[in-house]
């Protein structure tokens, strides 16, 4: 005979949530804060530092996987718009392109990591090489991390027929836009400054 | 609303999302993994007082070496483990793991932790990483062995260590570091949400002040020390060179010292979040056996808030010797002896509270003026190190390690072991027994003091940490037999635990059972009954009073009334 037990659960508001996701973006804003000002002692004391964009296809790259993203924070927010209003065929698809869209990132971000091999540009090869492709590494970890989180969230959201719960999406969307604001910030430093 | 579940073995006890449960779990991770780090203790210390001789049978060490003889190598695999071990494994585990987890939501008055599911996968996360750790022992060419500090290029393979347990090491700390981050996020957030009615932030229980802080600073500088190790695990294993220079380098522009700056950043809060429990479980047990209100509590909690603040800024106390310029070294100098202030402030606090007193000398209350007695000293061997002009002579010598082994061993040690004896009637509804427990303390802290004070004492002779062979340098020979006596009594030190574990594991199986409230203690968690169910309270309390409430003259029958008993008009 199995242990029938009283198990009361713990119920957290939504505040509650959205204040636990806000302290883990502080940590991770603390993990990239240390990259980057590892960042920039290092490119200091280097002196002749060359950005990886001299090439215009890098830099073109660049710029699209910026538009990419701010584009998928667009139709991020399109999407909880309607999880709102709560129709479950438009919170598919925004958040679907969503989705779409941060994979495309990724393999934009991975064809762009090729053509630096190729020219030369490794890891290996110069400091502004390992500087390049551990931010931009590390950035990528977090955004396929966040599809992850994106592609849960779609599941949960409207995993009940007839209804759209809003709270996962509400969080995965903190982490998304301070992916995107990230990837601004990475983009600014790395490329045009 | 409560829901009827059913409870397997493997959800009650191994997944458990119960914070009590897991906070089991953590105890017992972090009690094998302290006898673990002792022990490899008692093997360096043979080695210092003996050098070059086999160990004793008593020390296994024909189980662990080849003919009992520890080479250089092992020697520092063993300083480098000892201290990663205690820091990550012991400490951070039993003070903050365990009771934080077992502490925060009893005394607060909340059915559990924010995020319980979140909680489980801390513990796991944290036994992933010990077997990673464990693992790394048994490669060719060993564990690491770079000092739990792991400065580059020694820590690279660059002119460095061979093998991988470096490696390994990185990866086994990431992932408690991973740990130690989720365990944070729950303890912020549940201390910020979960609050019983009437629990204001000044009415919470000191210990609880410790931990909420001690979890903000981890959720603040452990990523750092997350980032530096990805760029140590990068060097180490695609080749890059972040952390190498000079002529070891084949590619230019790496720094060795970003390194140690990165590692410090991190590292000095660190020291703090070790302590802080312990700052807070002091306050409040020396209140409980004082019979008398926490001296200045609000003062005690903003004086750790401002050591939050300040340990923030000082890291480069650490690097005073790398040939920093004078007025970066007077300007942390400055900030460091500035922490000395709360510090001093909250230790004052602490006699405060005793000065007076109703003192009852029950186990816990021994440990925790035995915490006053080792963090008064300690703090005090701090100020020489934090002063540029003395500590270019005592960096890297034994004079520091007996410095952060009294603050942070034996102050940390004893809150734990006081933690322990305190809240284990609640945790395992047994009673210690008390006699071992008053002689355990007194066969702990007499060889304790020895072995760390004479620590400093052969520092200030000159003697330098990780050493293999001090007798190597001539200057040394003369206090050999100093070295011997402290080995002498790190072993009784050593062996003495085992009355501590006696009594810990025979209780457990054959106490006695113990009563609600065995401490008279005014906290939430002395009002339940044991076994404490899942969900802690059947209603939620609501909180009148103030968490040290001892011998308040309007309550006529008792020295004491609970946090959630109206005070009587």
């Amino acid at each position: 005979m199995s242990t029938q037990v009283i198990k009361p659960k713990v119920k957290t508001d939504e505040f509650t949530s959205v204040l636990g996701v806000l302290v883990v973006l502080g940590s991770i804003t603390m993990l990239f804060v240390a990259l980057f000002v590892s960042y920039s002692i290092l490119r200091i004391q280097f002196g002749m530092w060359s950005k990886p964009g001299t090439g215009s296809l890098p830099f073109t790259l660049g710029v699209i996987n910026t538009v990419i993203l701010m584009s998928s924070s667009w139709t991020y927010y399109k999407g909880q718009q309607y999880a709102v209003a709560g129709s479950r065929r438009q919170v598919r698809q925004w958040l679907g392109l969503t989705l779409g869209l941060g994979i495309v990132f990724l393999l934009t971000q991975l064809n762009l990591w090729r053509i630096l091999i190729d020219s030369g540009m490794t890891a290996q090869s110069n400091i502004v090489g390992s500087v390049f492709y551990m931010l931009t590494g590390m950035h990528g970890l977090h955004i396929i991390a966040a599809i992850i989180a994106l592609t849960w969230a779609i599941i949960r959201s409207i995993g009940v027929a007839g209804t759209v719960e809003i709270r996962p999406i509400k969080l995965v969307g903190l982490l998304w836009h301070f992916l995107d604001f990230l990837w601004i910030c990475l983009f600014i430093s790395i490329f045009i400054i | 609303m409560s829901e009827h579940h059913e409870q397997t073995f493997c959800s009650k006890y191994i997944f458990s999302t119960d914070h009590k449960v897991i906070a089991k779990q953590f105890l017992w991770l972090g009690l094998f993994f302290l006898a673990f780090g002792g022990f490899q203790a008692l093997l360096i210390r043979w080695q210092l007082a003996y050098p070059e001789q086999p160990l004793p049978w008593y020390l296994l060490g024909n189980l662990f070496y080849e003919g009992g003889l520890m080479t250089p190598d092992h020697y520092n695999v063993l300083f480098t483990m000892h201290g990663t071990i205690m820091i990550f494994w012991a400490i951070t585990p039993m003070l903050i793991g365990a009771f934080g987890n077992f502490i925060i939501p009893l005394q607060i008055g909340a059915p559990d932790m924010a995020f319980p599911r979140l909680n489980m996968i801390s513990f796991w996360t944290m036994f992933l990483a010990s077997i990673v750790l464990l693992a790394s022992y048994l490669l060719p060419e060993g564990a690491a062995a770079g000092g739990w500090t792991s400065y580059p290029p020694l820590s690279t393979p660059v002119g460095g260590i061979a093998g991988e347990g470096q490696t390994l090491w990185t990866l086994a700390l990431t992932l408690a570091g991973t740990s130690t981050l989720m365990g944070a996020i729950n303890y912020i957030i549940t201390v910020v949400r979960m609050r019983a009615p009437g629990m204001t932030y000044f009415k919470m229980p000191l210990s609880v002040w410790g931990l909420w802080l001690t979890s903000i600073m981890n959720a603040i500088f452990v990523p750092i020390i997350a980032a530096g190790l990805i760029l140590l695990l990068l060097d180490r294993t695609i080749g890059t060179q972040f952390f190498i220079a000079g002529g070891l380098a084949t590619v230019e522009g790496g720094d060795p010292l970003l390194y140690q700056h990165v590692f410090w950043i991190f590292g000095h809060p660190e020291v703090y979040i070790l302590i802080l429990p312990v700052w807070g479980i002091v306050s409040e047990l020396l209140s409980v056996f004082s019979r008398k209100p926490a001296f200045g509590a609000k003062v005690t909690a903003i004086c750790m808030c401002t050591i939050v603040v300040l340990s923030s800024i000082v890291w480069g106390h650490h690097m005073y010797t790398t040939g920093m310029s004078p007025l970066l070294g007077k300007a942390f100098m400055f900030l460091t002896l500035l922490i000395s202030i709360p510090s001093s402030i909250f230790f004052l606090n602490w006699l405060g509270t005793l000065w007076r007193g109703n003192l009852h000398f029950d186990p816990p209350m021994l440990f925790a003026m035995g915490v006053i007695w080792v963090f008064g000293l300690g703090g005090l061997t701090g100020l020489y190190n934090a002063t540029v002009t003395s500590d270019i002579y005592l960096h890297d010598t034994m004079f520091v390690v007996g410095h952060f082994h009294y603050t942070m061993a034996a102050s940390v040690l004893f809150g734990g072991l006081a933690a322990i004896y305190f809240w284990f009637p609640k945790m395992f509804n047994k009673k210690m027994n008390p006699l071992l427990g008053k002689i355990h303390f007194w066969v702990s802290f007499i060889p304790l003091n020895y072995v760390f004070f004479n620590m400093m004492v052969t520092g200030y002779a000159g003697q330098h940490r990780r050493l293999y062979n001090p007798s190597e340098y001539e200057f040394l020979v003369p206090i050999s037999d100093l070295n011997i006596s402290i080995t002498t009594f790190a072993i009784i030190l050593g062996f003495s635990q085992l009355i501590f574990a006696y009594n810990f594991i025979n209780s457990i199986i054959n106490g006695e059972k113990a009563e609600a409230n065995p401490w008279k203690a005014n906290t939430l968690e002395w009002t339940l009954e044991g076994p404490i169910p899942h969900g802690n309270f059947a209603t939620t309390p609501t909180v009148y009073n103030g968490p040290h409430e001892y011998s308040n003259p309007a309550v006529k029958d008792r020295d004491w009334i609970a946090q959630s008993e109206p005070m009587p008009t």
